[in-house]
């Protein structure tokens, strides 16, 4: 049939448009100069970070701390090549020392990052190892994690590349200016949330029934959350205002007008959305299963399948946000143990207060996510496979011989 | 007599000076007196020389009246004590910060900066400052005679203005006026304590405003007069420098101290405006002080420049001192990764005590932090000697304070989660507290008390042994590298792609075994799932 060929050609250009406009909408969206030049220097000074290689080690005396012996310290002199910038090609010398600050060893051979500052005279010019040259390593990773989401998921792991790159795009792009531009927080949040949601689970879930539900199910479990944590900054006197970063942002917003008091409400919608999309699409794919299994289950006996699923993830998916929580605060953690802080102390401190509100109003989306999606999923199925069945749709009707496979199977 | 002819002359000049401006004010405007105000003095290059500056509200002659107080006879001076500096109008940047949208305007005052040299040593001095017409009041200074050794009290951030009110502070401070007598309180004891010091020192953040100029106008009339009766800073030379807090209107920090030797090396900059706040330098005694300014924190290369210039020029200097207000060392809250300016304050951790290395620093002030630090003597940013004492001989290295609020505006609490491994010493009690310096050819001492007890919170000493070579790190050129191009420059040399970072040895076997690994699992997984669809 000539539609068949016709389809997906539209379907691509449709994309392919969608994409142009993504592109153009977040080039022309994410416009800024920077607000202040942060170094502050005056005249013809400049700095910069460039790459340069260590062609070789003069000097070296390193050795296990006085103080902290798994610690190497010490110092070396390295004789080093720089390859970018106003000086590239410039062999120059450099003291690496090697103390708790910095502590890198370096060996020839190595790429390094160095900071190169040249005073106006052009006299004087300062050149600090700044880092090795950690780019390549995490593009590999990078590159990785790619591949193999590619090769092990096939076409879903294709798409869900794209719903990572959707996601990073849009985040830098259009969320972040959003906020710095001095829309309401939470709205952009809830608005990124439901975005986000949207394209990621119609990516990897297809333009389906249990896609929709899910889509649903998350959008709802996120204004839930919203509406639970909004009462709890409230109640627990938080806001942007006790996050670490606030004071500088503070002075931003003087000038871009950004909303710092609803930033902590953001950061907490933001870091739920990932455990309650996830549990929304794998409770919407099994109701999805059982309901192709069994075409004429009703509306009851999906629901009941849904929460059953849900039962078992909910918890390991609190889990995952409880755990995010403690893996990056786990500095923290130990400090609080190694110095048996007061309990009124760190309970009433601002960055736990954040984390455990974080942890928690996150985990309580992902509870309340899994009846609503189990619900949505339920309803949604049933009423299509009704229709694609030509049967009323009323629950418990038994099923009719020869009955077709319901949508997503195929 | 010659005394009397003096007087009378004076006399006359006087009455000319009330008579005059009567009659002047028929074409120009008097309705205001040009009081001066924010009267302050500051080291000359030498001991025998003062720069004064003050502020006034219209543009006059700027004059200092100056004689040995011995010679001051009921309110006049001999008639060739008059010295006459520049008045010039005064620029902020409105608004404050380097915000492209902000430019600089005028505030509708006037600087008036005099240099007054050839002073005699231990000498007392009456002066007063105004513009010829309307006088400050009289205030007495004594000069030093710093061969001997000196003395000076040194005060972190007096930041007046700021009058936040620390819950574990027991005297809790909710405004300027606060603020403004905690700062009167800590000079009192200070200098009562202490009456025959040499300076005043502060770290920087005298104010605190720096959005609202009428706001950082009263904070500096508090900074500079916490108390017009007793007249402090009228009454010693302040050396001060530029925190955060007053760099932010630009320029206008700059009107209101008169430096010596100041550079424009280290300044910084507001929309392209330079703000004349660059390094400056002096010598008291044998000890050289190196003043620089951390607001810009990333051009070591100028701070470098600036103080090979200032080492060259005082190549005898027996201490070498240098001051600015971001800690490099400190445990409070800005010394934590979560600091609004830890980029700031990690780089010039990292970077800054390469300098001291290498011109061979022996103490550094710093601020910033509004609670009190004490490092070992540091090395190429490590203890030289992780062993807490308070007395050091002929030691290697650089000790960083880091000191306590002067007035009581602001604290930041011990930070558990901060860099700890430099420190010999903390304190925080949530009370104000100076220091009190002396200096002579063979010893430093640095004794630190809070103000509302008395009590002693630290002491520490430098010895050095006599007439040995001062302690001498060798420059190290390495940190700094004159820009030589190497003879081979070859065109592989720029080429940034990642290929070219593979180099090592054990880089190249543990990638490729790793990109090996996973393209075996990838083929793997595409044979299970081929034999699945089959």
């Amino acid at each position: 049939m000539p539609n068949h060929h016709i389809k997906p050609i539209l379907k691509t250009a449709g994309i392919v448009l969608a994409l142009c406009a993504y592109v153009a909408g977040a080039w022309f969206f994410s416009r800024s100069t920077p607000y202040y030049n942060i170094t502050n220097m005056s005249g013809a000074d400049r700095i910069s970070y460039e790459k340069a290689r260590v062609l070789s080690i003069d000097y070296q005396d390193v050795g296990p701390d006085k103080t902290y012996r798994q610690m190497q310290t010490g110092t070396q002199t390295a004789t080093i090549r720089i390859l970018t910038g106003e000086y590239k090609g410039q062999a120059e010398k450099i003291k690496n020392g090697l103390n708790y600050d910095s502590n890198y060893l370096l060996s020839p051979g190595e790429d390094i990052i160095v900071s190169v500052n040249t005073a106006a005279s052009g006299k004087t010019i300062n050149i600090f190892l700044y880092s090795p040259d950690r780019g390549p390593w995490l593009y590999i990773l990078i590159g990785l994690f790619v591949l193999s989401l590619c090769a092990i998921g096939g076409r879903k792991g294709f798409r869900s590349v794209i719903a990572i790159l959707f996601t990073l795009t849009s985040v830098v792009f259009v969320f972040i200016p959003l906020l710095y531009r001095g829309a309401s927080p939470a709205a952009a949040a809830l608005a990124f949330a439901g975005m986000t949601a949207v394209v990621t689970l119609l990516l990897i879930g297809g333009w389906k029934v249990k896609t929709a539900a899910a889509i649903l199910g998350t959008v709802i479990g996120v204004a839930f959350s919203a509406g639970v944590l909004r009462l709890f900054e409230y109640l627990a006197s938080l806001s942007g205002y006790n996050m670490s970063e606030y004071d500088t942002l503070l002075v931003i917003s003087g000038h871009s007008g950004m909303r710092v008091d609803q930033l902590l409400f953001a950061s907490v919608i933001i870091s739920s959305l990932g455990a309650v999309m996830d549990i929304a699409i794998s409770v919407a794919s099994s109701v999805n299963e059982v309901s192709s299994s069994d075409p004429l289950a009703g509306a009851g006996r999906l629901f009941r399948s849904g929460i059953r699923v849900g039962r078992d993830m909910m918890g390991t998916m609190a889990n995952t946000l409880i755990l995010a929580f403690v893996g990056g605060s786990l500095n923290m953690l130990i400090l609080i143990y190694a110095y048996r802080m007061n309990y009124f102390q760190i309970i009433n401190s601002n960055t736990i207060a954040i984390e455990i509100m974080q942890a928690f109003s996150g985990s309580l989306a992902v509870v309340f996510t899994v009846p609503l999606v189990s619900l949505t999923a339920a309803k949604l199925l049933t009423i299509s496979s009704c229709r694609r069945n030509g049967v009323p749709a009323l629950p418990e009707l038994p099923s009719p011989p020869g009955a077709k496979e319901p949508v997503a199977a195929k | 007599m010659r005394n009397k002819s003096a007087r009378r002359i004076v006399s006359f000049i006087l009455a000319a000076v009330v008579v005059l401006p009567t009659l002047a004010g028929m074409t120009t405007k008097a309705d205001t007196p040009n009081t001066p105000y924010d009267v302050t003095f500051s080291l000359g290059s030498k001991e025998t020389q003062v720069c004064f500056n003050w502020m006034s509200p219209s543009k006059g002659k700027a004059q200092v009246q100056i004689a040995k107080t011995s010679s001051v006879k009921s309110g006049s001076f001999p008639s060739n004590s008059t010295v006459t500096g520049t008045a010039t109008a005064t620029t902020a940047t409105n608004g404050g910060l380097g915000n492209a949208s902000y430019t600089d305007a005028t505030t509708g005052e006037y600087t008036n900066k005099a240099t007054v040299s050839g002073l005699s040593l231990s000498t007392k001095y009456t002066y007063r400052v105004g513009d010829g017409t309307t006088w400050s009041s009289e205030y007495t200074f004594t000069t030093g005679n710093p061969g001997s050794g000196f003395s000076f009290l040194a005060f972190g951030d007096p930041q007046l203005g700021a009058a936040s009110s620390n819950a574990n502070a027991a005297i809790k401070h909710t405004s300027l006026a606060d603020d403004q007598a905690g700062w009167a309180d800590t000079l009192k004891k200070a200098t009562s304590k202490y009456p025959s010091i040499n300076f005043l020192f502060t770290l920087g953040d005298e104010v605190n405003n720096y959005t609202d100029l009428t706001a950082q106008q009263n904070e500096y009339k508090a900074f500079f007069t916490p108390d017009s009766s007793a007249g402090y800073l009228q009454k010693f030379a302040l050396v001060a420098l530029e925190g955060n807090h007053d760099e932010q209107l630009g320029k206008y920090y700059s009107y209101h101290y008169n430096q010596p030797n100041r550079s424009t090396l280290g300044e910084t900059s507001n929309n392209s405006v330079n703000n004349n706040d660059g390094d400056y330098w002096f010598t008291y005694g044998d000890a050289l002080f190196m003043v620089l300014n951390a607001n810009n924190y990333a051009d070591t290369a100028a701070h470098d420049e600036f103080m090979k210039q200032a080492v060259d020029a005082n190549p005898n200097a027996r201490w070498k001192i240098a001051a600015w207000h971001q800690s490099a060392y400190s445990e409070a809250s800005h010394a934590v990764s979560s600091a609004d300016d830890s980029t700031q304050i990690t780089f010039i951790r990292q970077n800054w005590p390469k300098l001291m290395d290498k011109y061979g620093v022996d103490v550094v002030f710093e601020g910033h932090d509004h609670s009190y630090t004490r490092t070992y003597q540091m090395y190429n940013g490590l203890p030289v000697d992780a062993t807490k004492t308070n007395l050091v001989s002929d030691t290697k290295g650089t000790v960083y304070f880091t000191l306590d609020s002067g007035s009581g505006s602001k604290y930041y609490d011990f930070q558990s989660t901060a860099v700890h491994t430099f420190s010999s010493l903390f304190w925080q009690q949530y009370a104000p507290t100076y220091s009190y310096i002396t200096i002579d050819d063979n010893e430093f001492k640095i004794d630190t008390i809070r103000t509302d007890t008395g009590d002693s919170v630290d002491h520490y000493t430098i010895d050095k042994t006599p007439l040995a070579p001062a302690s001498s790190s060798q420059p190290d050129s390495n940190s700094t590298v004159t820009s030589t191009p190497s003879g081979r420059s070859s065109s592989s040399a720029g080429n940034i792609d990642t290929g070219d970072s593979f180099n090592g040895s054990i880089p190249i076997a543990v990638s490729s075994t790793l990109g090996i690994l996973v393209l075996i699992a990838i083929a793997a997984a595409l044979i299970a799932r081929r034999k699945q669809k089959d």
